[in-house]
């Protein structure tokens, strides 16, 4: 699988273009029937686009008319399609006459904490961060880890990897430092590398912070990422 | 409806409220939605790949089956490892009293990643826990919605804006030397992505 990489500024002022490896998850377990045969999740048809009330009102153009064909036989059940699985799928904008869209007109809109809609507008694309034009910029800012962990809620983790050994002395001397100083840096965008991080293009916007350990010859760096402050919605109001 | 959880800290008991907590809800979201050339909002369904049929909201039932296409309940699974053999089942903690030891070190925490979060209300908070969070004490938590077969530790802390529970899983990354190099192979550069597509691209047209 294709990894991302990270442009980063180390306390020495040198800089490098490193890779970020996610945490690899444990296997899903298999799962049987009580008899011990062996059981997999699948997607069935129940019904299609052509068997909707809106679709069956469209027939037979009455809900009298519907009501009475209900009743009669079975025009809710596609016997062709119902019990098939579905497989895999393509997602499709469906116009308001029940058919696909070959081209539609995106808009933004904008809820606030409540799920209230606040603004509409035209869409624009936020690049993803990670490796900017110009050099990054060490933003000096270093948090405990007492006060990172009761302060963030790190959702998303990646570790910080070497493709070679001037990139492994690079990480390995910042991994060092963070040790030393027992504390993790904030890793940023902009011109103070202070602000967030967005990880893939509109993605959500991120605080990084970076943790180092080492061990003999061998080092951890991993960066944390949160995308929101432990806080409650009352506190914020 | 908030669920509880109980807890046990040296033998004195502590209930609290779980409100689930996430980006949406402390700076609201935003999302795209597509309009139709009169200006309405589409919905969204899914076409399947032979073209033949339109699936919208409420056309698909997601299920288990067995080999002769017997429906499963969830209920009725058993979970097996790799080689065949059982898992065991650990009971769901709802309405269960969970003890809990004494402080997680910090490194232990930050070797997970946090998959969920809760504000916690307090409905009777022990002075010995309360002083113990008021300090900076990290704890470890039996949490567990429903029965699984896995056991996903649960952070309890506070901090001066309240007490939050955190579901996480383990990172299991490990340290790496001189010689643990990522290979080559596994680089994504978007940089040569664009160029190669642009080079794809003109070599189409100059072809046509």
């Amino acid at each position: 699988m294709p990894l991302r990489r990270i442009r980063l500024a180390d306390h020495r002022g040198r800089e490098a273009t490193v890779l970020l490896v996610p945490r690899s998850r444990p296997p899903s377990p298999s799962y049987t029937d009580s008899s011990n045969v062996p059981v997999r999740f699948t997607r069935l048809l129940k019904a299609t686009e052509s068997t909707s009330y809106a679709a069956l009102l469209s027939r037979y153009g009455d809900p009298d008319v519907l009501a009475r064909a209900l009743i009669e036989g079975d025009p809710e059940i596609d016997m062709q399609a119902t019990g098939r699985e579905s497989g895999p799928c393509d997602r499709v904008h469906v116009g308001s006459n029940g058919k696909p869209l070959y081209s539609a007109r995106m808009i933004e809109v904008v809820h606030d904490c409540e799920g209230k809609e606040i603004a509409r507008r035209e869409p624009e694309n936020i690049p993803a961060n990670l490796v900017p034009y110009t050099p990054p910029r060490w933003s000096g800012k270093l948090i405990s880890k007492e006060e990172a962990v009761r302060r963030y809620a790190f959702t998303r983790v990646y570790q910080v990897r070497h493709g070679n050994s001037l990139e492994f002395d690079f990480l390995f001397g910042l991994a060092k430092y963070l040790e030393d100083i027992d504390s993790l840096a904030l890793v940023g965008s902009g011109p103070n590398g202070t602000g967030p991080l967005i990880l893939e293009r509109n993605g959500t916007p991120m605080k990084g912070y970076l943790e180092g350990r080492t061990k003999d010859d061998t080092f951890l760096l991993v960066l944390h990422l949160a995308s929101f402050e432990l806080k409650t919605p009352e506190v914020l109001s | 409806m908030s669920r509880n959880i109980d807890i046990r800290y040296r033998g004195r008991d502590s209930r609290f409220r779980l409100m689930p907590l996430d980006r949406k809800r402390l700076h609201g979201f935003k999302r795209r939605i597509a309009l139709d050339e009169n200006g309405d909002e589409c919905t969204t369904a899914h076409l399947t790949r032979d073209g033949r049929f339109l699936l919208g909201a409420g056309c698909t039932a997601d299920l288990y089956i067995n080999d002769e296409g017997d429906t499963i309940n969830r209920s009725e699974r058993v979970a097996v490892d790799a080689d065949g053999k059982l898992l065991p089942t650990l009971p769901a903690t709802s309405d269960r009293t969970q003890a809990i030891n004494d402080p997680v070190a910090l490194d232990d925490i930050l070797n997970h990643v946090v998959t969920k979060v809760y504000a916690l209300d307090v409905d009777s908070l022990d002075p010995t826990l309360e002083q113990a969070l008021r300090a900076g004490a990290i704890f470890r938590v039996p949490y567990r919605p429903r029965s699984t077969y896995a056991e996903p530790p649960a952070f309890l802390l506070a901090n001066e804006n309240g007490v939050f529970l955190m579901q996480a899983e383990a990172c299991n990354f490990d340290f790496v030397g001189l010689e643990q190099e990522v290979s080559v192979k596994d680089w994504a550069d978007e940089t040569d992505d664009e160029f190669d597509f642009d080079l794809n691209w003109e070599a189409e047209h100059a072809a046509s």
